[in-house]
């Protein structure tokens, strides 16, 4: 589909939901949906399909139960259903993240002290990785825009490491300049930057969203 | 392969759109349900492929009291590449076993009933011994005394 013709589609196909056409929401989903899901796919990295899916399926559906809340004069339909399905996918993920927190929590008291070692194994297993945090609550596009908000090299490259899934505690402290420093200390020091990243993260995070609200 | 992606996300955005009343997918498989038959039973019964299927779950319900109701029924399956025919039967089926279920639930006893009771409404002409009575001005008045 050319620029012209996507335009063409849009224009047309926005009409005649309005006007009640009963096999234009189901043309809408046969032109849009892979493309949505494609297209989020590849900006928010989100590794779990279901969301991705989902989010793009409900941002149609919204759509189409309520055409009239989009206005083509102010945007591509295109763009308008891609930001309601980003919007959708942040939302999700991060209830997500909250639930799985909580549940980690419900266990840890639930399992009691004298169990840690196995409490810790157990929270080991159910986590996801730093990595994968940053994946699915910030993903891709976040990441890659706070990273040109940092001005910090260290920071960008700590960032740059957890977006790669880099888990060795070596490689921060070579990019941190720290090798010197005993193990321990070391490890002390990346813990430190990679949580102040993460807070760094979570408040661009909030903003973002609050943008696309 | 592209061909399968596209077919599974439909199927998803089926699934969603049966959870909906202005979709048809819910009346798809209402109509499954009725007949005792898996949802493959009615893509045979309505002609039509998987593909076919999941498009025509995902078009809007015609109202089947508008006066467009046919027009729609054949542009829908036109898009669908399904039987007009028998998508209005099953779409009018539908909808007055939900009108049913909407006022007495516990008439229904079984999906043929209801496809029976729907039928009975449609073809017999409302007979005047069935209606209930006018009461008239004198019984009024006798049943005011009482």
């Amino acid at each position: 589909m050319t620029r012209a013709e996507a335009d063409q589609f849009e224009l047309s196909i926005h009409a005649r939901l309005l006007s009640g056409d009963p096999t234009a929401s189901a043309e809408l989903f046969e032109n849009y949906q892979a493309k949505l899901v494609n297209v989020l796919t590849q900006v928010l990295w989100q590794r779990d399909e279901s969301f991705v899916i989902d989010a793009a399926t409900d941002a149609l559906f919204e759509y189409i139960q309520k055409p009239s809340a989009y206005d083509p004069e102010k945007s591509r339909l295109f763009n308008y259903l891609l930001m309601a399905a980003k919007r959708d996918l942040m939302n999700a993920v991060s209830k997500k993240v909250a639930r799985e927190k909580h549940e980690i929590i419900t266990n840890i008291v639930e399992d009691g002290e004298s169990d840690r070692n196995n409490v810790l194994e157990a929270v080991d297993r159910r986590v996801p990785d730093e990595t994968r945090q940053v994946r699915i609550m910030y993903g891709r596009e976040l990441g890659l825009k706070l990273m040109q908000e940092m001005s910090d090299p260290a920071d960008r490259a700590v960032l740059a490491l957890l977006i790669e899934n880099v888990r060795e505690t070596e490689e921060y402290a070579s990019v941190l300049g720290i090798t010197h420093l005993p193990a321990a200390e070391q490890r002390k020091q990346v813990k430190l930057h990679k949580d102040r990243i993460n807070k760094q993260l979570e408040r661009f995070g909030k903003r973002f969203r609050g943008k696309a609200n | 392969m592209e061909k399968q992606t596209s077919e599974r996300l439909l199927a998803r955005a089926f699934e969603r759109a049966a959870e909906l009343p202005s979709f048809i997918a819910g009346d798809l498989l209402l109509y499954a349900s009725l007949n005792g038959m898996p949802a493959t039973g009615v893509s045979s019964f309505l002609n039509c492929t998987q593909s076919g299927f999941y498009r025509l779950g995902l078009c809007k319900k015609p109202d089947p009291l508008s006066p467009l109701f046919r027009f729609q029924v054949e542009k829908i399956a036109s898009y669908a590449g399904a039987d007009a025919q028998r998508l209005g039967r099953l779409l009018r089926e539908t909808d007055s076993t939900r009108a049913m279920q909407a006022t007495n639930p516990a008439q229904l006893t079984s999906p043929a009933a209801g496809f029976l009771m729907a039928a009975r409404d449609k073809e017999t002409p409302p007979n005047a011994a069935d209606r209930p009575r006018k009461r008239s001005a004198k019984t009024k008045r006798k049943k005011k005394k009482q």
